[in-house]
């Protein structure tokens, strides 16, 4: 038998259903977001190569923090491991010299948006080095030549590697614009000046065999029509290791340098 | 026991001594209720899903061909016919004072869409990470919440991506993944993908893959073809990787014009709404792609959403029209087939009020449950249903 509290629960038990079907329907929101936020984007410059480290070191202000990670090895030999690749994916700007010389970049998932290819632009103008394309079947086709990636020793194609590494600082740190632009216009016209001087040394040297056969001699040798063949003077170690004591145009006024001494006025 | 107590138990009474008539009665009534409220509930909340996810992505860069279909594949990771745009484009994009993410959504594994994309992806997204990393590298993968559910995997296990073709044997094999991460539920197509990096992308599309070094001794002298100008023809009986892994990872190269690397779409975010609107202008105007406001397209596929809720709003207030007209014929009949009930009530010395509170608080009981039945039925549509709902719109 029912009982009187019975029956007024009962009487409340409509209405609360009711309310209860409203309080769902309305309060069911979307709970607190689960999980880790992702890491905002380090104000910091990475690269992986001397040569790009140089550049960056001559247009960067140095309230911007940068860094060459490629320790004691070769650029070539260089293969982030994976802290360093988390870091070249968050940076603020990953500077590459491009010309295949950062091989890792290409099998590495880097924000796009955020990496600088100094080369990129001047793609058409890289040399290719024979004999290492494949294709698979008649008719396949070739897998990409590789490319000679020491451009920077030509103050022309360094030219067109600083244009596009300021355009990039410039895009990631607008506070330091300004700057950015003051040097780089400095620096292209101490590249102008240094191609001057080339042309110069190379209207001396027409087409005397000159030392220091290398791979990295064909950019210098097809702009300035220089005959390089081995057992000169010229130490390739200057050219190619860094030298934190002196800038990029110095390192490559000394490579003038050193052929002038080969071939005296 | 005073009158009101009295009326609500005598209701309840009569309520269990006709369970089939209540039943019926608050069905009637709950149809009427639930079809305008859900729709209107489900259909907003669909809306606020297109919209918000809409207006987050201002721009969207694809081929020629049905827009909805270009927006649903750049914004919902969904299969289209359309044609691809090149790799390229990307960058070009990039260079028009905005942040341009590629999205290439071409391939599945086990049922779910793989989606090819930048990190820039998952920062504009807002997206969380449940465990685990974003991909590093070649053959990495990040899971949406719900595949990471569904297929029981988690960081360290592996996912192979669907074959495309089982008896071609010159489509590259399916790449088995890593799983490096997984997204935190976000209620989102994000839950429902497989992300990985563009470079992946190129090996399912067979653009790019890894084997022995064309030049090294490891390789079979019967799988060299010819040599010929700097290039060695390799048999294309050579076996690929079908997976990346640290020994291998150095081995995968580009095949063919990096020009031509297929996307399904970019999405842009213009730095300004001027350069926004130059990008649109320069690429519409070159009539070989198409730039369009994904706002714009969802605006007009909720136009259409709207006409179909207006319809069921329509039926809906006939079938409540029709519904009170019946339960008001069952209540007059009711009454008719009760006036003995109503006689002894009244020889028992109940009033005229009584009897006619007696009345209303039935009909009350019936409209109380069937709407909080209605409620929720809504609630269960919107909970377990809603999915499968905006699927099938």
């Amino acid at each position: 038998m029912m009982t009187q509290s019975d029956i007024r629960l009962a009487l409340l038990a409509f209405p609360l259903a009711t309310l209860a079907a409203l309080a769902l329907l309305v309060g069911c929101g979307p709970a607190e977001p689960a999980g880790t936020q992702l890491a905002p984007p380090t104000p910091e410059v990475l690269c992986a190569n001397h040569a790009s480290f140089a550049l960056l070191q001559t247009l960067a202000p140095p309230e911007i923090p940068i860094e060459c990670l490629l320790g004691n090895l070769a650029a070539t030999e260089f293969k982030p491991n994976r802290e360093q690749l988390k870091r070249l994916q968050q940076a603020a700007l990953v500077v590459l010299n491009g010309a295949n010389l950062e091989g890792w970049s290409g099998r590495s998932n880097l924000a796009a948006s955020r990496v600088v290819d100094s080369s990129k632009a001047i793609a058409d103008k890289l040399i290719q080095i024979q004999g290492k394309a494949h294709s698979h079947g008649a008719g396949g086709s070739h897998s990409h030549a590789e490319l000679n990636p020491y451009l920077w020793l030509d103050p022309v194609m360094l030219s067109a590697q600083a244009e596009a590494v300021g355009a990039g600082l410039r895009a990631a740190f607008p506070v330091y614009a300004d700057v950015v632009s003051q040097n780089e216009k400095q620096l292209l016209e101490q590249l102008v000046q240094l191609d001057q001087n080339w042309q110069a040394f190379s209207a001396r040297a027409q087409k005397t065999p000159l030392g220091g056969e290398h791979q990295a001699l064909e950019y210098l040798s097809r702009r300035y029509h220089l005959v390089f063949a081995g057992g000169g003077e010229l130490d390739l170690d200057l050219l190619l290791q860094p030298d934190p004591d002196s800038t990029i145009i110095e390192r490559l006024q000394n490579n003038l340098s050193l052929l002038n001494a080969v071939i005296p006025d | 026991m005073n009158g009101l107590a009295g009326i609500w138990r005598l209701t309840l009474l009569r309520l269990r001594r006709h369970p089939v008539q209540t039943l019926v009665l608050v069905m009637c009534i709950m149809v009427p209720i639930f079809l305008p409220v859900g729709a209107r509930v489900l259909i907003a909340d669909y809306q606020t899903g297109l919209t918000s996810r809409a207006a987050a992505t201002p721009m969207i860069l694809g081929a020629h061909g049905n827009r909805y279909d270009l927006t649903f594949a750049a914004l919902y990771f969904r299969q289209s016919e359309l044609d691809t745009i090149p790799y390229p484009e990307a960058r070009r994009l990039q260079q028009q004072q905005g942040l341009a993410v590629p999205i290439h959504a071409r391939f599945k594994a086990r049922g779910y869409p793989i989606v090819g994309t930048t990190p820039e992806y998952f920062e504009k997204r807002s997206s969380r990470i449940q465990v685990g990393e974003l991909p590093l590298q070649l053959g990495e993968t990040l899971l949406g919440a719900d595949v990471a559910a569904e297929l029981e995997l988690t960081v360290g296990d592996f996912l192979f991506s669907d074959q495309a073709e089982l008896y071609d044997i010159a489509i590259p094999p399916a790449l088995k993944m890593k799983i490096v991460g997984v997204l935190a539920a976000s209620q989102t197509p994000e839950d429902d993908a497989v992300f990985v990096g563009m470079e992946t992308c190129w090996i399912l599309e067979g653009l790019s893959h890894g084997h022995v070094d064309a030049e090294s001794k490891q390789i079979d002298p019967k799988l060299i073809l010819g040599q010929d100008e700097g290039n060695t023809v390799l048999s294309q009986a050579l076996i690929e990787y079908n997976e990346v892994t640290p020994e291998n990872i150095d081995s995968f190269h580009y095949h063919g014009d990096p020009e031509l690397l297929p996307l399904s779409a970019v999405l842009f975010w213009p730095h300004t709404e001027k350069a926004g609107t130059l990008a649109k202008a320069r690429i519409n105007q070159s009539k070989q792609f198409r730039m369009l406001e994904p706002t714009v397209v969802m605006n007009d596929l909720l136009a259409f959403v709207l006409k179909v809720r207006s319809l069921i709003d329509a039926i809906s207030w006939m079938l409540a029209s029709i519904t009170a007209l019946l339960t008001l014929l069952v209540f007059l009949l009711s009454s008719r087939l009760r006036s003995r009930e109503v006689n002894t009530l009244e020889r028992l010395g109940c009033s005229r009020h009584f009897v006619a509170g007696l009345y209303l608080s039935e009909i009350l009981s019936v409209l109380t449950m069937a709407v909080a039945c209605a409620l929720l039925g809504v609630w269960l549509v919107q909970r377990f249903l809603a999915e499968e709902i905006y699927t099938w719109i």
